[in-house]
């Protein structure tokens, strides 16, 4: 009989799960992160416990027998945070399991190209918030952004402003799931959504006349567009409208 | 004048210039500074008109020593004038790109005093941002047409990409229009593709020498403004590409900017025209077409209701179909439907597996026109397709014609 899976919703606990699903020869009934479980009818419950190490051990093994690129898709398609993605990476490495490497150029096996599309799309908006992200100077000479992001790109972004603004202090907020990275011009932390956040977020502004930069990037904005051109069909499609919130030029 | 008034002044005035790439450069983040390159360019914003907002763009000065019909700059045009100091720029930069609004700067300027001063100056910002600000971020100048070969050196020392705008695809239309001749243009751009060869050849020898212009270099094309036709303008390019080893060559429909009688009196600016100048761009550039299987003398315009591809392969029946299990990649590149993406997919893919209808949907491909020129296993992807070429024709048109025809009677033979 067929068993759900149980595990806490993290990285490394997807990862033991896949791993002690992918052992068997039977499809799991589901893998479910505790936050959305539900007790099924029909199939028992198996609580993962999160093990960091074997969690590393077997994204080690899926490198060197499947390849790099089957990893980060692994990765990114996780990080797209899309309900019922599990299953979808455990058909895609049951898939490789069965097929060998090659089986990742499949592109339109149904095992296959719906996760490698979750992971485009995740990397789509990475690379897209790279340029969107906004930062204000909010005192101290610390800067905060702040994204409601679709996918969990948080991660995958941080890297690029830590190469970028080593020197500087900022932190990076994905306001929808209530988590934020801090630099502190040595190391990156997590930080959890909470009073201390609220009160970043909720800071009066340095100066009261607002930021003089601000203000001319806004009308720099407006003047940039030819008016014998406008486009706001083409503006939109490249640049959706829920990001709009959290710009400096479209608020 | 405040730095707000100036930026109002300079900013707007450099919408015309089209570039705003900041691809091309991997310029790692100087030490105790900050900002770096990344290869694939980052674009920032997208303005009202679409446009997408990588660089501040902006004038150094709009003041300007020429009258060139077609700017808004001319020395003629009653108009308020500004110039920022070197280290306004700078500040405005910096305090732009910290806050992630921006990859860069893109800077470009009317001609103050004479040309040496002008690059002076522009050489000037990228050197202190370099220098001072430690700043890796990106930056384009632009190179003043007759400015000395020793300033454009430097230039390209502290820049990521330059660039010479040619504006004009002709001497003649050069002559009727601006102040300028072919060689203030071409001998700049000649020199800067030089240098960059010399200093590629440098590099592999001595790994430690300071690049040149990393990024290449690009110019810029008014489109609309003179009677040339887009066979000069797409063989034009062609040169550019092939023998100056330009990045990009960017087309800009021309925006009428005043009521000389010089110039054409457009209702709008000819902007599907530019998008089809673009698209045949890109079949050169991407796509292994040459300008003359594109355009010729018989057909000197590009077609508007159908993009360059969809116009080749119609002329071009004759090599179709083509077999999409067998088909080399280049082939495939070929036929109206398939990008350079779904193109690399597809001989991924079918080396696994026999693609069909469906798979190829999968992949990308624009199946309504694809489907025409597409065998399987020698018979037509879908039955029924490839055939007549009036249904053909009628799946690769992507905009009928609404507008007038360009307006080439302003310009009597």
């Amino acid at each position: 009989m067929s068993v759900q899976y149980a595990y806490d919703g993290s990285f490394p606990g997807v990862l033991c799960a896949l791993c002690a699903s992918l052992g068997g020869r039977e499809r799991p009934f589901d893998i479910v992160s505790e936050r959305e479980f539900q007790p099924a009818l029909l199939a028992p419950t198996v609580p993962v416990t999160t093990d960091d190490e074997r969690a590393g051990r077997f994204m080690e093994r899926i490198a060197t027998v499947m390849g790099r690129r089957v990893r980060r898709t692994l990765v990114r398609a996780f990080l797209s945070d899309l309900p019922g993605r599990e299953m979808l990476l455990y058909d895609y490495l049951a898939f490789l399991r069965d097929r060998g490497p090659r089986g990742d150029a499949c592109l339109t096996h149904p095992a296959v190209a719906p996760v490698r599309d979750l992971a485009r799309q995740v990397t789509v908006e990475a690379h897209r918030l790279t340029g969107l992200v906004r930062f204000t100077r909010v005192g101290d000479g610390l800067l905060l952004a702040v994204m409601e992001p679709r996918h969990l790109v948080l991660p995958l972004i941080a890297p690029h402003f830590t190469r970028r603004f080593p020197a500087e202090r900022w932190v990076m907020l994905d306001v929808g799931r209530g988590v934020g990275l801090y630099w502190d011009t040595k190391d990156l932390h997590e930080v959890e959504s909470g009073p201390e956040v609220t009160r970043l977020l909720n800071r009066p502004p340095d100066d009261p006349q607002g930021d003089l930069y601000e203000k001319m990037w806004r009308r720099y904005f407006r003047d940039i567009a030819i008016p014998e051109r406008r486009n706001p069909h083409c503006q939109r499609r490249f640049m959706p409208v829920r990001y709009w919130k959290y710009l400096t030029e479209k608020r | 004048m405040d730095i707000e008034k100036k930026m109002q002044i300079l900013g707007a005035a450099a919408k015309y210039d089209v570039s705003c790439s900041s691809s091309g450069s991997r310029r790692p983040t100087p030490q105790g500074g900050s900002g770096n390159g990344v290869s694939a360019g980052i674009c920032h914003s997208w303005a009202d008109d679409g446009r997408c907002i990588s660089l501040l763009k902006t004038l150094f000065t709009n003041v300007c020593i020429h009258d060139c019909a077609y700017c808004v700059n001319r020395r003629s045009n009653d108009i308020p004038r500004a110039a920022f100091t070197v280290d306004e720029i700078c500040e405005l930069t910096m305090e732009f790109y910290r806050r992630n609004y921006i990859e860069g700067l893109f800077l470009s300027s009317g001609v103050m005093r004479n040309a040496d001063y002008t690059m002076e100056r522009l050489t000037l910002v990228a050197k202190k941002l370099r220098d001072e600000h430690r700043f890796g971020g990106y930056i384009h100048l632009k190179a003043i047409p007759g400015a000395s070969r020793e300033l454009i050196r430097q230039a390209g020392l502290h820049a990521d990409r330059i660039s010479v705008n040619i504006e004009l695809p002709t001497e003649k239309s050069l002559l009727l229009l601006t102040d300028k001749k072919k060689d203030d243009i071409m001998l700049p751009m000649g020199e800067i593709s030089t240098a960059i060869v010399e200093n590629r050849d440098e590099r592999k020898h001595l790994r430690s020498a300071p690049r040149f212009a990393p990024a290449g270099q690009s110019t810029q094309l008014i489109v609309g403004a003179t009677p040339e036709n887009d066979h000069q303008i797409v063989r034009l390019s062609e040169g550019l590409y092939n023998h100056y080893g330009l990045k990009r060559v960017y087309y800009s429909a021309f925006v009428p900017v005043s009521s000389d009688n010089r110039l054409p009196a457009l209702a709008t600016p000819p902007l599907l025209r530019e998008h089809r100048l673009y698209q045949a761009d890109w079949l050169m550039r991407y796509y292994g077409f040459a300008a003359g299987e594109i355009l010729d003398d018989r057909t000197p315009f590009l077609d508007e209701e159908m993009d360059p591809k969809s116009a080749w392969a119609l002329r071009n029946m004759h090599l179709f179909p083509i077999d999409i299990q067998t088909a080399p990649y280049e082939s495939l590149l070929r036929v109206p439907g398939i990008g350079v993406r779904s193109a690399q997919r597809i001989v991924i893919a079918r080396r696994h597996s026999r693609l069909g209808y469906g798979d190829l949907k999968k992949i990308g491909v624009v199946m309504k026109r694809a489907k025409h020129f597409l065998t399987v296993g020698g018979r037509m992807l879908l039955p029924g397709s490839g055939r007549p070429l009036r249904l053909i024709r009628r799946d690769l048109v992507t905009r009928a014609m609404l507008e007038p025809s360009r307006q080439l009677s302003l310009f009597p033979a």
